[in-house]
């Protein structure tokens, strides 16, 4: 489990290595423009592969890159009715505080569950090896943190029915 | 605190307010909320301060729980049992409120464990009424009788407009509690704590614990109840409760933890919700810090001086600006 775990981990961070060169490339259409060509998608020629990357069918992780902006799409596993509110809890969270986060898209891309758009002035503004650590660190304490989250809810209706049914032994 | 606590904390105190200070005169006037829609309303006049009326009103009951003016049946036997003469009982009671005592705190017993005992009794009002049926039951069952007139099934309300119901029989009583919630979330994870229930009574500790089963359908038991309390978006738990579980000093604590079952559930998945919101927002909080970590030091410095985009200007500065 920890194993497959981080060779996902792995992937990812290996292809976010090599995506994340974006240069500065004011738009093509509009005159003193600059915005995520990923997003917009004006020209193809401006557009690069996108890598998709998969865990099993419910935890995928796509990649899309342009020249000068890169988007990160993740889709968590969601077994059972428990963690999916755990998980829309969370991203509401996140996305709630998208201001402090900057790198957060502030909708995720159709069909996956959060995504984050960085840009040319991101890589600008940060270290290059440490946004991508931030990435993947998240996805990993995102994926540890869901099922302990969950153990401890089962923990606690645990405790909280043997207390009740003590009461009558 | 797991278990909720019978008697009620604010009406204690203001007893014991009032006990500690009976000689000097007090206008009080003061009405309070419990949960699932109790309240009580204390009254003391300034010229008898040595009487205290109290008034409850209960939940509003649906149609199939029966109601005798106003009061679970049982309940008036009940008080005058529990409470003796210290406690009369008022007819008719408050406008608005379902029961109107007058207690004489003169007639308190003067020792004062006995007299704190009966104050703590006092104020766990809630149970004495709302639990006045379950308590009949239970007597009988322990008993092994059945009550007369009670051999089918009964519904005794304990939240506004919902009941949840006994098949009392002699030698075993099926409560069967359709378990609803408003919220989505709160549904979800009632459902998963009432899984719990039937885990737990599975462990070897507690063989001898009343049997528990959950179902997302009505169980048989509950045929012949209306059809709009049958239905239950959390599912309807059922517990069988045997005469060995209400036996001596365990009634009382049968009777509060049963009376108030969707309180306990419903109180323990809030503090979960609220546990759940106090990790993800530390957690949020630890990875912006993971976040500003990636930011370069000279970014930051840059940062700050970035940051005033509006500088204050005094009136001297101004005004040497604008003539030059």
């Amino acid at each position: 489990m920890a194993n497959t775990l981080r060779l996902y981990l792995t992937c990812i961070r290996n292809t976010l290595e090599a995506a994340m060169c974006l240069q500065n490339f004011p738009c093509q259409e509009v005159e003193r423009h600059n915005k995520p060509e990923v997003e917009l998608k004006t020209s193809p020629e401006l557009l690069l592969n996108h890598v998709l990357i998969c865990r099993n069918e419910a935890e995928k992780c796509l990649i899309e890159t342009s020249i000068n902006s890169l988007r990160i799409s993740i889709k968590v596993k969601q077994a059972d009715e428990l963690e999916n509110i755990l998980t829309k809890k969370f991203l509401r969270f996140l996305s709630m505080r998208a201001e402090a986060f900057q790198v957060l898209r502030r909708k995720p891309v159709q069909g996956y569950d959060i995504s984050f758009l960085i840009t040319n002035y991101h890589c600008e503004d940060m270290q290059k090896n440490r946004l991508i650590d931030f990435i993947v660190q998240f996805m990993e304490a995102r994926i540890l943190k869901q099922i302990c989250m969950k153990r401890s809810l089962n923990t606690r209706g645990r405790l909280v029915a043997t207390e009740f049914l003590k009461q009558f032994i | 605190m797991i278990l909720l606590q019978s008697p009620s904390r604010f009406l204690l105190q203001v007893l014991l307010n009032r006990v500690q200070n009976i000689d000097k005169g007090v206008e009080l006037d003061c009405q309070f909320a419990e949960f699932d829609d109790v309240r009580y309303h204390i009254q003391v006049a300034m010229r008898y301060p040595q009487f205290m009326q109290l008034s409850m009103s209960l939940p509003i009951p649906p149609p199939e729980t029966i109601f005798f003016d106003g009061l679970p049946f049982g309940a008036i036997e009940a008080i005058k049992a529990e409470y003796g003469g210290v406690v009369q009982i008022l007819d008719p009671p408050r406008d608005g409120y379902n029961l109107t005592m007058k207690i004489n705190l003169a007639k308190l017993p003067v020792d004062e464990e006995e007299q704190y005992d009966l104050l703590v009794r006092i104020a766990s009002l809630r149970e004495v009424v709302l639990g006045a049926p379950l308590r009949l039951i239970f007597k009988h069952l322990a008993s092994k009788t059945v009550a007369p007139g009670l051999d089918r099934l009964v519904a005794l309300v304990h939240r506004p407009k919902e009941s949840f119901f006994l098949v009392p029989g002699a030698d075993k009583v099926t409560v069967v509690f359709p378990m609803r919630f408003k919220d989505s979330v709160d549904i979800i994870l009632a459902t998963s704590f009432l899984q719990e229930f039937v885990e737990a009574r599975r462990t070897a500790g507690l063989n001898n614990a009343p049997p528990c089963l959950w179902s997302p359908t009505p169980p048989l038991e509950l045929e012949g109840a209306p059809s709009e309390a049958l239905t239950a978006n959390a599912g309807f738990v059922t517990f069988v409760i045997f005469p060995r579980h209400v036996e001596g000093r365990k009634l009382d604590r049968a009777v509060w933890s049963l009376s108030t079952f969707h309180a306990y559930v419903s109180y323990h998945v809030k503090c979960s919700e609220g546990f759940m919101h106090t990790r993800m927002r530390r957690r949020v909080e630890s990875l912006i810090q993971a976040l500003d970590r990636a930011k370069t030091d000279t970014e930051k410095s840059k940062n700050t001086t970035q940051s005033n985009s509006f500088k204050r200007l005094s009136l001297k500065e101004i005004q040497s600006s604008s003539d030059p």
